[in-house]
């Protein structure tokens, strides 16, 4: 396969290139997150875009973040930049720095699971749902009930993952609003 | 039809669409995906000529 069309693909081709990205060390570990991590979990869930949440390290002496290398490696093989994403394949994705003790924990949890002999890191049902619900909006709201009525989720992990981070009010707030 | 017995009948299917492969379900995402787009790509056409015909 010729370099430039390594990225017309679909989303299983998209975590090749990016498991590829992190074998060739221009990301560190990696995890999938939001629609498309809940899909191993659920149902699928539409979306329109991949979350990849990475461990960045800062230049030294700068506490920025840079984008840079993972845009040159991924615009050397052939693909473009759209806003805040870079559409590998079909699939826009979107590189995410696990920024917060929440996402890093969860990146650091995240567990390995099979493509069709594909190996690719996903967040676990727990930690989808306490980011679904730090962030709030209601189609985070939608999937984290989604979770719930699958059975799909050990609820009492969830909260003790949101107690650990300061969370808690964010439960409390979706269990009157949904479950009372 | 009562509404539980519908209710239960797509939780059934919701049920059986998450136990199906993986790479399966990450084809339907991309199918999904791309009707999306179509949807939207035709709602905003449709817009678009009904301005045009104000």
């Amino acid at each position: 396969m010729r370099q430039r069309d390594s990225c017309k693909v679909a989303i299983k081709e998209a975590i090749q290139i990016i498991n590829r990205m992190q074998s060739d060390g221009v990301i560190e570990r990696y995890a999938i997150g939001g629609a498309v991590g809940a899909t191993f979990y659920l149902e699928p869930v539409a979306t329109l875009d991949i979350d990849i949440f990475v461990e960045f390290q800062t230049e030294p002496g700068s506490r920025i973040v840079s984008l840079e290398h993972i845009f040159k490696y991924l615009g050397d093989r052939g693909c473009r930049m759209e806003g805040d994403y870079v559409v590998i394949g079909n699939w826009p994705v979107q590189f995410l720095p696990a920024g917060s003790p929440l996402l890093q924990e969860a990146l650091a949890t995240a567990v390995e699971k099979d493509v069709e002999d594909t190996p690719v890191r996903v967040f676990t049902p727990e930690h989808i749902v306490a980011i679904a619900l730090e962030t709030g909006r209601a189609k985070d709201k939608a999937r984290v009930l989604q979770f719930i009525e699958a059975n799909a989720v050990d609820l009492g992990r969830v909260r003790e993952i949101l107690t650990r981070h300061g969370l808690s009010g964010n439960w409390q707030q979706f269990e009157q609003q949904f479950l009372e | 039809m009562r509404a539980a017995p519908i209710e239960e009948s797509k939780r059934a299917f919701r049920q059986k669409l998450a136990h199906l492969p993986i790479a399966e379900k990450l084809r339907m995402l991309d199918q999904l995906r791309l009707r999306t787009i179509a949807i939207k790509k035709a709602a905003k056409d449709y817009r678009k000529t009904l301005r045009n015909l104000a």
